[in-house]
Order: structure tokens, then sequence, then C-alpha cells
């Protein structure tokens, strides 16, 4: 009896420690696996050259990044900023303001709309969003514009996180005790000056890691991006130029290229940065975040 | 407190006052509450409570656990306003004004009452940040007033000496008994009018409650005091008024002495007296 509870025990603790392992190290094969298929590229150019060149031509042995990273970027960083502040709002309003009736009806809502499949809000984004673009926003700043551009790539990327958010948001806020408003509101504070000084202070944290799963989750965003953001190879210039971020890149190549090794290669070496840039984005994110609950606690 | 650092804001909350039903209270009582009724989807809590809190003296509420004590200081500042469910009816009045009539700045009035919850609940922010969080709400910006009002709220609940090399840390490390007594010089950084006490020294031990009793009855000078408490020697100690509650309702009030040495309900003579509750 004794010692068969304690071969449960051990079963158990290997286990799951051996799930925990397999994780991490699918993480790192996925990293070697990129890292010895861009051998054939990184061997032929510096990695220089390929990082700080915006110059795509592959027939002609050219591999330049440096557009697409930029492209990847600006994508995210203009949905982020455009999702932010309405999905902030809202959450606020529905935990801080709402009654339990309409934060119940809207829970459910937030959860079907984060689990539209993208390529819906992609097709949902050339049959509005360009149009509109095209036709009625772009003709008041430039002279021309297909409506395919940063401006609709960022504002479906924007739309597609903005539930995500919202549901991540809505939980944060609902952890945060009650005794911690009372105490707020017992000293005279208004409900706003509540929500804003505590509510949001206490749940900085869980905010600044939800934005951060926002952005990764941006980053890899691929169909409803290409779909609509026009995949030009150019530097971002303005909203209303087109963007060719590197998950549209190598969904729309790879396969093709088969015949061309340094293609083939060079679309491991996107998917490779990609990669790096997410690790290193988290990792990032990871420490920032650490000092914040330590400031708050 | 001797010297008031800021103005106080004695502004009345009020904005459209319309006279209610004359209540007859005693002269110039702090709280003057009539028929209060506190129900939750529709099962009530508190039952036709009716009491005055006389001013500047210390009204301790007595009862078993769960008779309704918390719910009953809470309603005296509107605290219920956002419970889904909960239903306030009934007046509690404060110089005359009824807290409850349609109108009321409620912020207003919550900053003339501190109210020191159950449980200590310190703000996700410094030590400083704590007790400076009223004052600022009120407009207090100059540094050097903000410092002088936290050092002396802090010094007044006996705080100052333990927390004042570490005044910018966060406040979640402090001690329970620390934070209890951190919450109390927070909320006497308002300068309230009116302390509500919910079983304000719960998580301290002997001798930091004697501090605590000692500025209440320090306080009570200025400000009327009611303060709900589990310990009958703590009521006995510092209580100048009694109210006995028993199960929602409101057994017997009155001066500390005759609700103690001569009670007039026999359920009040058995709580007292250690045989309930
Ligand atoms: N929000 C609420 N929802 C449902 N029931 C409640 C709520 N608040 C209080 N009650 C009920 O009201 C009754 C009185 O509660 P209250 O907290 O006022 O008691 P108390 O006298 O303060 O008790 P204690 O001395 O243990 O703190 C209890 O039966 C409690 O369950
Ligand atoms: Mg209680």
């Amino acid at each position: 009896m004794k010692l068969s509870r304690r071969i449960k025990d051990l079963t158990a603790t290997r286990l799951m420690m051996l799930t925990t392992m397999s994780a991490f190290a699918l993480m790192i094969i996925i990293g070697v696996v990129l890292a010895v298929k861009s051998e054939q590229i990184l061997s032929g150019h510096s990695l220089w050259s390929l990082l700080g060149s915006s110059v795509w031509k592959p027939m002609k042995g050219e591999f330049g990044f440096l557009a697409f990273i930029a492209g990847t970027l600006a994508v995210t960083a203009l949905a982020i900023v455009l999702a932010l502040p309405p999905a902030l709002m809202a959450s606020i309003w529905l935990s801080e303001y709402a009654n339990s009736r309409i934060r119940s009806l809207f829970a459910p809502v937030i959860d079907l709309l984060a689990g539209i499949p993208p390529v819906v809000y992609g097709v949902w984004g050339t049959l509005t969003l360009v149009p509109l673009i095209s036709e009625t926003l772009a003709p008041c700043f430039v002279d021309f514009s297909t409506g395919y551009s940063l401006l609709a790539g960022g504002i479906v990327l924007a739309i597609m996180v903005i539930p995500l958010m919202m549901g991540l948001f809505g939980e944060l806020f609902a952890s945060i005790p009650r005794d911690l408003r009372e105490a707020s509101l017992a000293l005279g504070a208004t409900r706003w000056e509540t929500a804003r000084r505590v509510v949001v202070r206490k749940a900085l944290p869980g905010i600044v890691a939800t934005v951060v799963l926002a952005i990764s989750r941006a980053f890899g965003e691929t169909i409803a991006v290409m779909m609509v953001c026009g995949n030009v190879a150019d530097m971002p210039g303005s909203l209303f130029n087109p963007v060719y971020p590197l998950p549209a890149l190598i969904a729309n190549n790879y396969g093709e290229m088969m015949s061309l090794p340094d293609y083939e290669s060079a679309l491991m070496l996107a998917a490779l940065i990609l990669f790096v840039i997410i690790i290193a984005f988290n990792v990032i994110s990871h420490a920032i975040l650490h000092r914040l609950k330590q400031r708050i606690a | 407190m001797e010297n008031i650092l800021f103005e106080m804001n004695t502004s009345v909350f009020v904005d459209n006052y319309k006279a209610t039903a004359p209540v007859s209270c005693i002269e110039n009582a702090a709280l003057c509450i009539r028929g209060l009724n506190v129900a939750i989807q529709g099962k009530p809590i508190l039952k036709d409570v009716s009491f005055d809190v006389p001013p500047k003296s210390i009204t301790c509420i007595i009862g078993p656990s769960g008779c309704g004590k918390t719910t009953l200081l809470r309603s005296l500042n509107r605290m219920h306003d956002y419970t889904a469910g909960m239903k306030v009816t009934g007046q509690v009045t404060i110089d005359g004004n009824d807290i409850y009539a349609p109108g009321v700045d409620v912020a207003a009035l919550r900053r003339r009452m501190g109210l020191l919850a159950q449980r200590p609940t310190v703000l996700p922010m410094s030590v400083f940040g704590n007790v400076a969080y009223g004052p600022k709400l009120y407009g207090v910006k100059r540094g050097e007033l903000l410092r002088a009002i936290v050092e002396r709220n802090l010094k007044a609940v006996g705080l100052w000496e333990e927390v004042h090399d570490r005044l910018h840390s966060p406040a979640g490390i402090l001690s329970v008994g620390q934070q209890q007594r951190l919450c109390l010089a927070r909320a006497l950084a308002v300068q309230p009018a009116i302390i509500l006490g919910d079983e304000a020294t719960s998580a301290l031990d002997p001798l930091a409650t004697r501090t605590i009793e000692e500025l209440l009855l320090r306080l009570k000078q200025q400000l009327s005091i009611v303060l709900v408490t589990h310990t009958l020697r703590q009521a006995r100690r510092i209580a100048d008024h009694v109210v006995f509650m028993y199960m929602g309702e409101m057994v017997e009030s009155g001066s500390a002495q005759q609700v103690f040495s001569n009670p007039v309900h026999d359920l009040t003579r058995e709580f007292v007296g250690g045989s309930i509750g």
C-alpha cells in the first residue's frame, strides 16, 4: 500500500515533468530545424546584408528581409494601438459600471467574436474595409491607394485582437477583490477615480501580460492580414501603402519555389526571424512584468 | 486632530435636498437611523433598526456573529449601493439630511465618514500612497503638505516608528496588524466627521489595541465614532453608548452604563452576561 502510493506519486511527478520538458524540447527542435534549413542562404549571404536590405528579388538572388520585418512590426504596432484603448475602456465599463445582466450578456458575445476564424475577418476586410479605404478614406490624404494597405491590415488585426483582449481583461478585472474598490470608494473616490487609480493599477501587470499575448498573436496572424495588406515588399511609408509581413511572405510562397534552393532557405530564415522576434519579445516582456509586479505588490 | 492642515470640505453633500418627514432624534445627533431595513434578494438582513449616534462619543454595536453588524455599518455610508439585489429602505440622516435622498453626492458623503472594513484592505500602492490617497483626491498637491499629512496620521495610529524608513515600499508587505492601522491612518487623513469601524482592532495584539483605543478616546473629542466590536471587554472599556443587535433587529440601545449594568431586555442581559453569542 505504502509502496504503491509512493510509486504513483513518483510516476505522476515524472510524467508531469516530462510533458513540461517536451514542450520546451519542441521549441528547441523547431529553432534548430529552422536554423539548419537557413544554413544554405546564410552561407551565401551575410546575416547583416539579409536583415539590413529591403531589396527582395529572389530570381536575381537578392534576399533583403528589412521590408518584411518592418511590415510585421508596423501592422502589429498599429493593431495594438488601435485595439488597446477601446478594449480597455469597454472592459472597464463592463466590469465597473454595467450591471451583472449586461455583463453576462456580453461575455458569450466576446467569446464568440474571439472564436471567429481569421479568414472570415479577412473576407470582411476585403469586401468592406478595403473599398472604404480606397474610395473614401485615402482620397482625403493621398493621391491613390488600392485600399490594400498597412491601415487595412492594422484595422483587421485590431478588430481580431479586441475580443481576445476584452476576454482577458474581463477575467482580470473580475479577479480584483471587491474590498479594494470599496476601500477607495469609502475614502470618497468616485467610481471613475476608483477604476483608474485602484482597479487599473492593481490590474496593471495583468494588462501588460494581456497586451503581450495580443502582440504575440498579432505577430503570427497570417491569413486575415495577408488578404488585406497588399503584399508588396516595400518599406512601410504611409498608412495607405501596402506592406508585406513575414507570415504572409512564408504562406504566399512556401511550396512554390522549391526549385530555387536559396529561395526555400530564405523562407526558412523568414520563419526563423519570426521565431526569434517572438521569443525575444516574450523574454523582454517577462522581465518587465516581473519588475512591475514587484513594484505594485 | 489638532491643527487642520488642509481646508476641510464642509460643503453640504446634498444638491437638491428636500425636507423629509420630520424625525425625532436627540439633539445634534451625528447620525440618526430610523426604520432601517436591508434585504438581499428579498431576504431581510436588518429589520426596522432605529437608534441615534450621539455626537463626539463612541457608540459600540455589539451582537453575535451574523446578526447584521457589518451590514448595518455599511448602510451608514451607502456601501451597499453597488451590491446587486440589496435593497435599503428607511432613513439615515446626518445633520438632518437623509443620506438616501435622491441627489445626494455619495462621494462627498463618504468622505465625511471614514469606514474601516472588517478585513483591512490596503490599496495597491506604497504606504505613503495609501495615506495620501484621499487628500490627493481632494486636490492636495504640494509634496510638503502631503508628507506632513502622512506623517501626522501615521504617528497618530502608532505606525510611524515602524514604517518611516519604508514609506515608499508597497503597503502589501506590511503585517496584517500594521495594515489595519494603516487603514485607520488613511481614513483619518481625509478628516472625516464620523468614523465607522468594523472590528478595527481584530488583528492587533493587546498593546496595539490599547494604542488604537487611546487614539479613539482622543479622537472622540472632535468626531463621532461608531464601532462594531466582537469583544465585550472592548465595548466596556471605551463605549459611551451601546447598540445591541440580535438576528437583524436592534434589541436595545442606550448609554454603556445602562446597557451593561442594567439592561432592559432579557436577551441583552444574557449577551452581556456571556450566556449567548
Ligand atoms: N452580500 C450579501 N449577500 C447575501 N447575504 C449577505 C450579504 N451580506 C450579508 N449577508 C448576510 O447577512 C447576515 C448578516 O451579515 P453581517 O456581515 O452583517 O453580520 P455581522 O454581524 O457583521 O457578523 P460578524 O460578527 O461575523 O462579522 C448574514 O447572515 C450574512 O450571511
Ligand atoms: Mg461583520
